[in-house]
């Protein structure tokens, strides 16, 4: 666990922070250009120096302006993941690769591991200026890893690249993810990459925390709304890929709950895979409709209705475990008579599913 | 016309010794001296930077009565080398190698700081993260990557040494085998009516000396290079 509070000063803000980060899994840090996110893992990482504050990693103190302790940044075990890759010109990525390597406690396993799982294997003896944008940022996220550190920082990985190469990269990192079990605190400002990756979500507007905690919570955050400019609510759902297809072609996602249509190929079997589902594409009935081009009709209870500016309101519902939730009008609401605890069904296209 | 005389054959020895070793003193003092003025800060920087260049922008003859003053038997550095070692530089080959290197100083420096200064300095901090002390990351990427500008002024200082006439005539004097180099004996031989054939070899041998360390540079600098991917640069 990460325990951090410090103050640090930023040519327009002075950034005064409080947070703790568990070692599991993958924290995002969320927000918009220039709200801290980098100066904050810079902080952590020891590049920048803050005025005051008290940064605790596991048992090793980083950093304590009260007793003067300040671990250089060579000593403080942390993976960074530069957004410009920042691949060392004169060596070849093997020689990148072996650069914190050499200096780690832990020389014997993983290289082969990591190469292959980054498919770097072609590349060894090539020179960094000869790399594709996407190659270089796989060679420079295998380099951090293998200096086996004990937290990795990823700094907006993906923000050099076009959209393609993006397409090319997140599955590396949501496989190192699951397999490395190295917690990773990720800096972004694209959605795309907190609904895919993200376990735990900061999110951070001129040197604030706004909100953090689970990303199933903080998804739905007011907060996040208002960084986004939009006030729609997304459920995420983790689901698990069934081992043989639907019928007609369309994957079978199942969730503790009940299961998902979805009309996408590339699915691989037994896999887990997390699907965002954004509030208007469900929509609710009383009985369960018979004849209907929907896909998915799922039976939920409503856990909650909140009303909200304008003529709409927000359902939650129960399914299962899973938290869904609906965008229907105040009109429909009332025609429906919902109230907490009615029994009702989520109509949702299989086209409205977005499965990462 | 070519068989050269003795004064020649010595010249030409004396001005590539002398050159050599001003190359050799300005070298490493040149790249701690770049280093610590491109990457460290410190109350009297300024004056580093100042003191550094002025070999630069002052008068060589000035430069040289400053190393008189300050080297000669009785000056205030060299009569304590005199006293403590037993060594003398002024009027000898040493103090020429000396006035080279002092002149050629500014010259190392600059181009050596150059090249520090516009190196990304986010691949250091890259190289610290990853576990290398701040030598290491000195001698494995610094370094490395400052490779042309180290070439460049060592090119340049040497070819400075080369040519060094006023520091040197006013410091070590024009004594034929001791510290007469090919500037100084050619400077002599004009001084002379009559015969102008040895001047003219002399300036033959200038010139051939002068291309071969050009060409050296060249190939050397290709090679640095090659070695440090630029190569492809042009293919992104």
């Amino acid at each position: 666990m990460i325990s951090a509070e410090f103050v640090v000063e930023r040519d327009d803000f002075l950034m005064d922070i409080k947070l703790e980060i568990p070692s599991i899994g993958a924290t995002v840090l969320f927000g918009p250009s220039g709200s801290g996110k980098t100066t904050f893992i810079n902080v952590l990482s020891g590049i920048t120096k803050p005025m005051s504050g008290l940064i605790k990693v596991g048992n090793a103190t980083f950093f304590d302006s009260e007793n003067k302790i300040d671990l250089p940044m060579e000593k403080r075990g942390i993976g960074y993941v530069f957004q410009d890759g920042r691949l060392f010109p004169h060596m070849s990525v093997e020689e990148n690769l072996d650069f914190g390597r050499k200096r780690s406690n832990d020389k014997t396993s993983r290289k082969q591991e990591i190469i292959e799982l980054l498919g770097l294997g072609q590349l060894l003896q090539r020179k960094p200026s000869t790399l594709s944008g996407g190659e270089r940022q796989r060679t420079a996220i295998g380099r951090a890893i293998l200096s086996g550190p004990s937290f990795l920082f990823m700094d907006e990985p993906l923000a050099a690249l076009d959209f393609a190469r993006k397409q090319e990269i997140l599955p590396y990192i949501a496989t190192l993810k699951k397999n490395l079990k190295i917690p990773i605190i990720y800096v972004s400002h694209q959605m795309e990459e907190v609904v895919r990756l993200a376990d735990h979500l900061v999110l951070l507007e001129n040197g604030k925390i706004l909100d953090h905690g689970q990303i199933f919570d903080v998804i739905n955050s007011p907060s996040l709304g208002i960084l986004l400019g939009k006030d729609d609510k997304t459920s995420l759902i983790n689901c698990h890929v069934d081992k043989k297809n639907g019928k007609d072609g369309l994957s079978k996602l199942l969730f503790p709950g009940g299961y998902f249509l979805v009309n996408q190929q590339n699915l691989v079997p037994l896999e887990n895979v997390r699907i965002e589902l954004k509030a208007q594409d469900v929509a609710l009935a009383l009985e369960k409709p018979v004849a209907t081009s929907i896909a998915n009709i799922l039976g939920a209870s409503v856990a909650k209705i909140e009303t909200s500016k304008d003529t709409n309101c927000d359902v939650l519902l129960s399914v299962g475990n899973v938290s869904i939730w609906a965008r229907i009008t105040q009109q429909s609401a009332s025609k429906l008579g919902l109230k907490i605890g009615s029994q009702v069904f989520a109509l949702i296209k299989s086209a409205a599913i977005r499965p990462f | 016309m070519f068989n050269l005389t003795t004064i020649e054959i010595d010249a030409f020895y004396l001005t590539l010794k002398v050159a050599f070793f001003s190359v050799a003193i300005c070298l490493p003092l040149g790249v701690i001296t770049a280093f610590t003025l491109s990457r460290l800060n410190f109350p009297g920087k300024w004056l580093l930077d100042g003191l550094v260049h002025l070999p630069l922008v002052m008068p060589p003859v000035v430069v040289g009565y400053m190393l008189l003053l300050l080297l000669g038997r009785r000056g205030v550095l060299g009569s304590w080398l005199y006293d403590t070692f037993d060594v003398t530089v002024a009027f000898t080959w040493k103090g020429a190698a000396i006035a080279s290197a002092v002149m050629a100083f500014p010259l190392m420096v600059r181009a050596v700081r150059l090249s520090l200064d516009t190196m990304d300095r986010g691949l250091e901090v890259a190289a610290r993260t990853l576990g290398a002390s701040r030598t290491i990351v000195f001698l494995s990427i610094t370094l490395p990557l400052s490779l042309p500008g180290i070439l460049t002024g060592t090119i340049l200082a040497f070819a400075r040494s080369l040519g060094e006439f006023g520091a040197t005539i006013t410091f070590v004097s024009n004594i034929p085998g001791e510290t007469q180099t090919i500037p100084l004996a050619l400077y002599n031989f004009t001084q002379i009516p009559g015969d102008q054939t040895p001047a003219i070899r002399l300036l033959t041998i200038s010139v051939v000396v002068a291309f071969a360390a050009l060409i050296a540079s060249d190939l050397l600098a290709r090679k640095v290079k090659n070695r440090l991917g630029t190569k492809f640069e042009a293919d992104q």
